[in-house]
């Protein structure tokens, strides 16, 4: 076996050296745009993306190293009612939908790697048969007196990945011709300029995902610094567009007021608070499968083996725990902000 | 790390077996051949005798977390001789595998970036004609890679399956020399190594925080404390969340591996006090 041996170690492919496209996927302006941005990419054809993307024993992490881009047509099921674990705003119509399975990002606490079996990203290309759901489900809204509240970049993040796929200007100029549509589009990228062409609109909201530094060089692998959030935050808001801050999740990590704090004191120093749109908060938390599976896939991390509680079908910390961080990040933020603009999940 | 090696005839074998100096296993029922962690079937042709054979072989191994598994086999091309790029003695990695028989298709995954060309395999029932060809997606036709493939996708993850095809004609209905066979196979073992090499190289992601000699110290403690399946699983964990949340090897826990409890309040008394020492609160 000494062979084998004298060989170098080859390297893994890059990320997207193989696009995976369903058969009835070709035809959409969607795919021929991916398949020239990475034309030197192989190129499988397949009948369904579940054949590649549901695998039996996959290795999610060990994917995340090289993803590979499933490019597919969306059959059924556009859009999903928000989830208990997300703040609605009080907006009764609160749906969220999939255009894409996955993100480009790896953060050690995302709940992706819980629900699928594969990191690889899955693209469906059908974009105008989301909007003709979306439309039937303005229409058919059960409080008219509401916006239809849609959050498009909730399991991925559409943001990150706009100069490969441009969904977020797709969906900005839809959300211009339905003037019931509110839009959230949540990042934790600085790819603002990728969008900053655009005129703001008041039916789409922008919204960073803010952590501490030294947490998002942590447990956010790949996402952008916090300067550089904060930068593109501040460009959106220069520009007219409703910005949305969000902390979340505040993590309980070692020292967690004084990083928690700091990352307030941050955030108002680059930011001026009275052009935020609105803030939110909410703790730690996931569903208990997700959260399980989660565990058994990863050993690597300490976010998983931290003490929480079990509550219902939702794992987080403590009540108290939870409290205490909730209340001081409301202080914190209260400091600034109105009461009525700190959007809490508790 | 064993390296399982799934091969239909003695004739693509052989260079093979040459190469890697391995000698018959006689304890197992079909031929095997093998030498340190290297394993090699003869499966016979055809994708039931390449799914049989190959489950023999997994099953039969004691597999870990690195172990590979490839099929090496000649297969026919669709393109037509001198009309393409594509000549007899180009060897591919299959990236999709189609059961010609039930339409099903597999996918390997292809993570490692291997020398090696890559090319849809359609396996076929019976030796494909010319007059066929467009009965088939456009690549390689072989017999067994779909049976391969399931058979191994049962036990390994798809990033530990590799199938490599050696292009031996394109459709053309003639007799195969034997020693032509081994020369075409023995002319492609460079890149099937490196293409197993790299497939080695492949980690399932960050490894547990949990060492071997961690192990090793709690299921000590469990047998010494007698520990039920779930308090094992629970000190498991503490040493883990320990470990990843100092950034420390284990405190020393010899005094506690040393005690031998005697009833199960002994055991929960000296289980709490575990608890205590490996707290990160």
């Amino acid at each position: 076996m000494q062979n084998l041996k004298d060989y170098a170690a080859s390297s893994r492919w890059n990320n997207f050296s193989h696009l995976y496209v369903e058969r009835g996927a070709d035809e959409y302006s969607l795919t021929r745009r991916i398949r020239d941005r990475f034309s030197k990419a192989r190129v499988v054809e397949i009948d369904d993306y579940k054949a590649v993307f549901a695998r039996p024993r996959q290795r999610f992490q060990a994917q995340k190293e090289t993803m590979k881009l499933i490019l597919a047509v969306k059959k059924d099921r556009f859009l999903y009612e928000g989830s208990g674990n997300s703040q609605n705003f009080n907006l009764e119509d609160f749906y969220y939908n999939t255009l894409m399975f996955n993100c480009v990002y790896n953060c050690d606490y995302c709940y992706l790697q819980g629900m699928y079996p594969s990191a690889n990203i899955v693209v469906f290309v059908n974009l105008e048969d989301y909007f003709k759901a979306t439309r039937r489900a303005i229409r058919e809204r059960s409080n008219p007196s509401q916006p239809f509240y849609l959050c498009i970049s909730y399991d991925t993040d559409l943001l990150a990945f706009e100069s490969v796929v441009p969904y977020c200007r797709a969906w900005i100029e839809f959300a211009r011709e339905e003037p019931d549509l509110l839009v959230e589009i949540r990042t934790k990228s600085a790819a603002y300029r990728a969008i900053g062409d655009l005129s703001p609109s008041e039916r789409v909201i922008l919204a960073w995902t803010l952590s501490p530094e030294p947490v998002a060089a942590r447990f956010e692998h790949g996402t952008a610094p916090l300067n550089q959030r904060l930068d593109a935050a501040r460009s959106a808001i220069d520009d007219g567009w409703p910005v949305r801050l969000c902390f979340d999740p505040v993590l309980a990590v070692p020292s967690w007021e004084s990083v928690y704090g700091d990352l307030v004191e941050e955030v108002v120093r680059r930011i001026e608070p009275a052009a935020v749109r609105d803030v939110t908060v909410g703790v730690f938390r996931l569903s208990k499968i997700h959260y399980q599976r989660m565990r058994r896939l990863r050993r690597d991390t300490p976010l998983l083996y931290d003490e929480y509680v079990q509550e219902g079908t939702t794992v987080t910390y403590t009540a108290e725990r939870r409290e205490e961080m909730t209340a001081f990040m409301r202080q914190r933020l209260g400091d600034h902000f109105e009461e009525e603009r700190i959007v809490t999940w508790t | 790390m064993p390296i399982l090696l799934a091969i239909a005839l003695h004739a693509e074998a052989r260079p093979v077996i040459e190469r890697f100096r391995l000698k018959q296993d006689a304890s197992f029922d079909l031929p095997v051949f093998r030498r340190d962690e290297v394993w090699l079937t003869v499966t016979g042709t055809g994708r039931m005798k390449s799914a049989i054979a190959t489950t023999c072989l997994v099953t039969r191994i004691e597999r870990d977390e690195r172990t590979v598994i490839f099929n090496l086999g000649v297969a026919g091309h669709t393109q037509k001789a001198e009309e393409g790029p594509v000549k007899v003695g180009d060897r591919f990695l299959a990236n999709k595998i189609t059961e010609q028989s039930t339409g099903r298709s597999f996918y390997p995954d292809l993570l490692a970036r291997t020398p090696l060309a890559e090319s849809a395999v359609t396996t076929v029932e019976r030796p494909l004609d010319r007059a066929d060809a467009g009965a088939v997606e456009p690549g390689l036709a072989d017999m067994e890679a779909a049976g391969f493939f399931q058979a191994a996708a049962t036990f390994l993850p798809p990033h530990r399956i590799g199938c490599v095809k050696v292009v031996s004609d394109h459709l053309e209905t003639r007799r195969f020399d034997k020693d032509w066979i081994s020369e075409l196979i023995a002319g492609s073992l460079d890149d099937f190594e490196a293409a197993i090499a790299a497939y080695r190289t492949i980690s399932d992601g960050e490894p547990d925080a949990l060492t071997d000699a961690d192990v090793r110290v709690v299921e000590d403690i469990r047998d010494r404390l007698r520990l039920t399946a779930s308090r094992h699983r629970m000190l498991s964990d503490l040493v883990r969340s320990y470990k990843l949340h100092t950034g420390s090897d284990l405190p020393d826990l010899t005094r506690i591996s040393q005690v031998s409890v005697k009833t199960k309040q002994e055991g929960d008394a000296e289980f709490e006090r575990l608890r205590g020492i490996l707290s990160v609160e």
